[in-house]
């Protein structure tokens, strides 16, 4: 399918990272890196307002100590995200720019700046799109033709909020975006490519794990290649994790020493930090190669001027426990996989950061001093292996290229609402996309016409702690007992990640259906790690929960039965006072479900349900032995009652006395 | 010397694989063999292999490069439900646990076919034997 001559344009693959940005394409047979009109085949993702122009990349970097309120950066850190979100809490107080809250319901940050003399506001997902434009506007000088579609990356563990946020990005900078594809996912690409030109392609299936640590943003993914097929085992991150923050630690390092030496405080002079922060990215870098390095600012704050030598094993002590943070993910994944450690064939290391030696140091420790990977550009294979999946789903690229296939992974776990507000899972984490799952489910009340389906995303036992998505409801269910209609709720999800649920009930054949077409609102980055992180504190509460859910249902439904017991029997049998008393009993256990039943455990409900037999049985004994009239004046059962209600025993193999005495008559 | 070890990989072979959890909920009286169209004995690298080479042909992303007409919607859902047949009989027989497990249930199902004469009813197959040929 190649389009005419006149119309030819190009998809692209476009690595938009948190501090630096790169575009690809896939032409005459081989992926080009694309230089911009500076000349560097990386684009700073920086956006500046001066009193004249907008500035994009590394023109609005070179201002930003002259400018530096309405320079903005970090729009990564933003997208997708609420403004009370704490993440985006702790950043602000880092950003020389101003984030306000746009008061809505979604309560969206929004980016201010002053253009012209006149106060201008931009969403996260504008500041990203310009930079895209960037990007978009890089590969057209090169190609010199339009680029209409492109692949955009991110993070593993970006949520869909981010990834809708980030594709809406696209949209607004003029871009058809083909797919969003995970960023270690197209490192792997770019590994897989280099590998099978040297080698050929590998008969035998061999596992990767790549390391992906940038300016602000890290995360870690299992592949199994094998032919020219790339299938994404397990993937795990950190939300907040890369290059920026060491610049922190170094800068504040930095003030801690100048306001020893000086006794005045540069923190609020923003001009002060940003030239200060400048210096101190630069030892960060130099740190890799040196094992010292000098910090120098003339006149950096009251006209003091500002020097510090930095050694390599000071700038690794600051840093460290970062860097053995960065090691959680990594064991997450290969749990997560289910593979051995020595069944990784390669550790490919992609992203700036990881060429800091503290940090290969570390990852070649966890794996007993394998060697790692570095054959790959650490900068460039994200927008190289995005370039390569371009021409995949766009149906351009050599006969190579239409051989591959990447086979991704949905990375959260989906399902229903059940009785008691119980998560049922239907699709699991890390399952390969598209797929599909069906399971059957009943109705919980007699007579009950209508199911109300509730679909969650998260890995907790209960639904209110997991992330709500949608709900639907199945009506004109022919009327039955409960536990009689079957409903069948299948879920499928689309290559492009897009969620159908459809509820069938197999008797009327009647039909319901939603499309969760990756919803925005929908989670934080931030919940889900933390959602993934509590699911697994709390796997032991959930477990306890569950039990108490199971008892409390458990009494429900005895409760129901009790209440048709009383209602089946008619008056010859049931004595008034009986059914008083009966009556009375289910009402109290109906108040205290209402009221204590909320904070009670299991003990408690089989407590209450024990308390509710015992009575329905003396009367239901007394009911059998109505005959002998002789017992029914005598009021034994009273005291025992009251002996549970004050939370006596029930004698389960005890026998009735009476059975023993002989009828008086 | 034949081990189950070197067949079916390491960490295999051991009685608790009956009792590990099931990677797919699997129906017994379904062919996955035929599915993936490989040998009841295939080693693992060849299940997988398998699966790979299938995924190629059916993956919902290999209709992009098809004509207009190809590319219509039908086309593409068939293409999905086939590739997730393909992709549920990799979960089978992919793990060691759960083939085992499979492969006994359909042990057990032929010797009652074989003793009792009653045929086990066989589910609707997709036999992909021939594509990778």
């Amino acid at each position: 399918m190649s389009p005419s001559p006149e119309e030819k344009s190009y998809a692209v693959g476009i690595d938009l990272g948190t501090t630096y940005s790169c575009v690809g394409v896939y032409k005459d047979g081989e992926v080009q890196i694309i230089a911009n009109d500076q000349g560097n085949r990386t684009t700073l993702s920086y956006v500046a307002w001066t009193e004249q122009e907008r500035l994009l990349g590394d023109a609005a970097k070179n201002q930003v100590a002259s400018n530096p309120t309405n320079t903005v950066f970090d729009a990564k850190r933003l997208i997708g995200r609420r403004f009370d979100d704490p993440i985006v809490q702790a950043d602000l107080k880092l950003w020389p720019f101003k984030v306000v809250s746009d008061g809505s319901k979604d309560d969206k940050p929004l980016i201010e700046v002053f253009y012209q003399g006149v106060e201008k506001r931009f969403h996260p997902e504008e500041i990203s799109s310009m930079i895209l434009t960037k990007m978009k506007q890089t590969g057209e000088a090169y190609l010199g033709h339009r680029v209409r579609e492109a692949v955009i990356t991110v993070p593993a563990y970006f949520n869909d909020a981010q990834r809708q946020a980030t594709k809406d990005a696209g949209e607004i900078a003029g871009l058809r975006v083909l797919r969003i594809v995970n960023e270690p996912t197209a490192a792997a690409i770019a590994y897989g490519l280099d590998k099978s030109d040297k080698s050929g392609v590998a008969e035998k299936e061999t596992h990767i794990l790549v390391f992906d640590m940038g300016g602000g943003t890290f995360d870690v993914s299992v592949l199994a290649i094998q032919d020219s097929v790339f299938e994404v085992k397990a993937t795990a991150g950190d939300p907040h994790l890369g290059g920026e923050d060491f610049d922190n630690r170094i800068l504040s390092h930095c003030i801690a020493d100048f306001r020893r030496k000086h006794q005045s405080d540069p923190t609020r002079n923003q001009r002060a930090l940003r030239r200060l922060r400048t210096q101190c990215e630069r030892a960060k870098r130099l740190l890799s190669t040196q094992t010292s390095v000098t910090i120098e600012v003339d006149s950096l704050h009251e006209g003091n001027d500002f020097s510090i030598r930095l050694s390599r094993a000071k700038f690794e002590e600051l840093c460290i426990d970062y860097f053995k943070k960065a090691m959680e993910p990594v064991e997450q994944c290969l749990k997560d996989s289910n593979l051995p450690q020595k069944a990784i064939t390669d550790i490919v290391m992609v992203g700036g950061s990881t060429r800091i030696p503290k940090v290969q140091e570390l990852i070649k420790a966890f794996f007993n001093g394998k060697e790692l990977c570095k054959s790959i550009n650490p900068d460039e294979a994200v927008a190289y292996g995005a370039a390569v999946q371009a021409a995949i789903v766009s149906g351009q690229g050599s006969e190579d290229v239409q051989n591959m296939l990447l086979l991704d992974v949905a990375p959260l776990s989906l399902g229903i609402e059940t009785a008691g507000g119980m998560m049922q899972v239907l699709i699991e984490r890390n399952s390969t996309v598209p797929t599909s799952k069906s399971q059957d489910f009943t109705t919980f009340e007699d007579y009950q016409d209508h199911v109300d389906i509730s679909v969650y995303e998260g890995e907790r036992a209960m639904v209110k702690d997991n992330n709500f998505l949608g709900k639907f409801t199945l009506k004109d269910i022919p009327k039955s007992l409960r536990g009689v209609p079957k409903i069948q709720v299948t879920f499928t999800i689309d290559t492009n990640g897009i969620l159908q649920v459809r509820a069938e009930d197999a008797k009327s054949q009647k039909r319901s259906e939603i499309q969760i077409a990756n919803e925005k609102g929908r989670l934080t980055q931030n919940d889900i790690q933390k959602m993934l992180q509590e699911a697994e504190k709390y796997k032991g509460e959930d477990e306890i929960s569950k039990g108490d859910m199971l008892a409390k249902e458990e009494l429900k439904v005895y409760m129901q039965r009790f209440e048709k017991g009383i209602q089946d029997l008619d008056d010859t049998k049931l004595q008034r006072e009986d059914r008083e008393r009966l009556e009375g009993k289910l009402a109290d256990a109906y108040k205290w479900l209402e009221n204590d039943g909320l904070k009670a455990g299991k003990p408690e409900f089989d407590g209450k349900q024990k308390e509710l037999q015992a009575v329905m049985n003396t009367v239901m004994l007394k009911i059998n032995r109505s005959q002998t009239e002789f017992w029914d004046q005598q009021v034994v059962h009273h005291e025992g009652e009251k002996t549970i209600d004050k939370g006596g025993f029930i004698l389960h193999c005890g026998v009735d006395i009476r059975d023993l005495i002989e009828d008086p008559q | 010397a034949f081990t189950p070890e070197e067949v079916l990989g390491p960490g295999s072979g051991t009685a608790a694989d009956f009792s590990a959890s099931k990677a797919y909920d699997y129906n017994r009286s379904q062919n996955y063999y035929e599915v993936l169209g490989i040998e009841e004995y295939a080693p693992l690298d060849e299940v997988n292999r398998a699966y790979k080479r299938l995924s190629l042909v059916y993956h919902p992303d290999k209709t992009k490069g098809m004509t207009q007409q190809q590319q219509q919607v039908r086309v593409i859902r068939d293409y999905e439900t086939i590739f997730i047949s393909v992709k549920n009989a990799h979960l089978v027989l992919g793990d060691q646990a759960t083939r085992r497990q499979y492969d006994k249930d359909r042990d057990y199902d032929r010797a009652k076919e074989l003793v009792s004469g009653v045929k086990v009813q066989k589910a609707d197959a997709l036999d992909l034997t021939e594509v990778l040929k």
